[in-house]
């Protein structure tokens, strides 16, 4: 009890800290800031799948996508109303959207298992992808536009950064609390053994489908702060396959084993890209790929995992 | 709650032809150890899949505390009380044998979760000092513990105990027996398969025998060891 009352103010503390940064930083590394975060939030909800079943999705940018066209649709509908309401409206239309979307495919898709899952989630992310430039409700390639929601007189990479550390607080205590549920003992269990998960009584296809809808949900709301801080999105930007990518490879640089590293990777990864390499421009996809061999070799359970590992 | 703690009757499985499971009837009595024997491929295991829901019946049904339990979810038959120790260790090896145990509390019985349960539960499988140690580090005998700590863990009203010996030296057999009788002495009932005959006889109030799918005798141990179906059978004409 103790222990965990100390976690939670450990973490109040840091994520104060981190609020603050805003005030002293320079644009530029405020908006490197704003992209760990929002990193570090994809990383999470991707994690809240992956790291607590072993189910990995190849197909997350579906409900980037889904959340910020979603939001870009709604910010429309609501243009006259107060910036703060149309913050809200977008949020949760990207949050409902994505989590209908997960509900509609989560039992056919999670019936499949390992590599088959993997495979049609990446079909689901391209299906998705290719729809929505069919319709031109949704502005074909040219895409679709969203007003600017920051409060006048705030700077916008600042109200984007606190956004984005606010979402990625609430995804953090979402997954923390899961963790430590009866939902996360089963969700662990169905990752280590799920036939036996099931002959024990865990009811496995329910369980799956809540961290599935769950996870695809969060992610559409940080897909709609993702849309409203591009400001401009075309089905190329929010379903990029890439994106699916650097969730999966910051959950792994990080480490699968526990809620941070995903936060880790995302840390470690977004920092290199912005500020280590962000002159060398030509070498940037070698060397990151040279990165994650390396995490792989040395620490194939990821950073955390590697420190857990030296502590013992 | 009248009559059996639980009650199959006319039980059948087949899977395509093959009839796994033919007609089988038995019940299962709190407080007591009721032991399915036969040789491999008799059916016991499947038996274990019928009772549990993993497996749908094909013929008969299941009654548990006076409830059909035969067409359920496997979760809502645990949540019942009908706790499950495999016949393979199967233990979530990236978790620690506490967290093991936690899955079995609270996915097991619902009248009895609570987290008192999971010291319980160690302590009577004397698992108590590997308690944060992770499962992946645990020896085969500490397996099988680990497996019926799970499943004490529960608070089942029926325990199915698949050959929970196997393998096992003589001293680690007896404390897995202790532990089953305790649990027995509690007021469960406990369904055993195992192919240690002598510990079957041992503890085991009722005796039922299984070849090829079918019951082909049930009774006390020593009136099942004197049936000549079951000297032939499964005995073997020397017994």
């Amino acid at each position: 009890m103790a222990r965990t009352l100390l976690v939670v103010v450990l973490a109040l503390l840091l994520f104060a800290a981190l609020a603050t940064l805003p005030l002293f930083l320079k644009a530029f590394y405020i908006r490197v800031g704003l992209s760990i975060f929002l990193s570090a939030g994809f990383a999470v909800c991707w994690w809240l799948l992956a790291g607590f079943t072993a189910y990995y999705s190849f197909g997350h940018t579906a409900f980037v996508g889904v959340g910020a066209f979603a939001a870009a649709l709604t910010l429309r509908a609501v243009a006259a109303a107060a910036p703060g309401l149309q913050l809200a409206a977008g949020l949760l239309a990207g949050l409902v959207t994505a989590a209908v979307i997960a509900a509609a495919i989560a039992w056919p898709i999670l019936r499949l298992r390992g590599h088959y899952f993997t495979i049609a989630m990446l079909a689901v992310a391209l299906v998705l992808g290719e729809a929505v430039s069919a319709f031109p409700v949704f502005g074909g390639s040219a895409g679709l536009s969203l007003p600017n929601i920051a409060p006048s007189g705030m700077r916008v990479e600042a109200f984007f950064y606190w956004l984005a550390l606010a979402l990625l607080a609430i995804v953090m205590a979402i997954a923390w609390i899961i963790s430590r549920s009866r939902l996360g003992y089963g969700l662990a269990a169905i990752r280590e053994d799920e036939d036996a998960a099931q002959m024990l009584g865990v009811p496995t296809t329910r369980f799956k489908v809540v961290a599935f809808v769950l996870s695809g949900g969060l992610t559409g709301a940080l897909g709609a702060v993702y849309a409203l801080n591009l400001g401009y999105i075309t089905t190329d930007s929010v379903f990029r396959g890439s994106l699916s990518l650097e969730m999966i490879v910051n959950s792994l640089v990080g480490g699968m084993g526990s809620l941070l590293g995903p936060v880790i990777g995302a840390a470690i990864m977004t920092g290199v890209t912005k500020l280590v390499l962000a002159d060398l421009l030509e070498y940037h996809l070698a060397i990151t790929g040279l990165l994650i061999v390396a995490v792989v070799l040395v620490a194939p359970d990821g950073v955390a995992g590697l420190w857990r590992r030296t502590r013992r | 709650m009248t009559g059996p703690l639980l009650l199959a009757e006319g039980i059948g499985r087949r899977f395509g032809q093959l009839a796994a499971v033919e007609d089988v009837t038995f019940a299962a009595e709190a407080g007591r150890i009721v032991s399915l024997i036969g040789p491999n491929g008799a059916g016991k295991s499947t038996i274990f899949n019928l009772l549990t829901g993993y497996l749908p019946l094909s013929a008969g049904s299941v009654t548990f505390r006076g409830q059909r339990i035969d067409g359920m979810e496997t979760c809502d038959i645990a949540e019942l009380g009908i706790a499950r120790a495999f016949q393979i260790a199967r233990p979530f090896r990236g978790l620690s044998v506490r967290d093991n145990v936690r899955v079995g509390a609270l996915f097991g019985n619902k009248a009895g979760r609570g987290p008192a349960i999971i010291d319980e539960a160690l302590e009577l499988a004397g698992l108590t000092d590997l308690a944060d140690r992770p499962a992946a580090e645990l020896t085969i005998g500490q397996l099988r513990k680990l497996e019926l700590a799970r499943a004490f863990a529960a608070r089942p009203y029926l325990l199915l105990a698949d050959e929970p010996l196997a393998g096992l030296v003589p001293a680690e057999s007896e404390e897995i027996l202790a532990s089953l009788k305790a649990v027995a002495a509690r007021g469960a009932g406990v369904l055993l398969v195992e192919h240690d005959m002598p510990s079957v006889m041992k503890v085991s109030d009722r005796v039922i025998v299984l070849e090829a799918g079918r019951l082909i005798a049930a009774g006390r141990p020593e009136e099942v060891t004197r049936d000549p179906r079951v000297i032939e059978a499964y005995l073997g004409q020397d017994a």
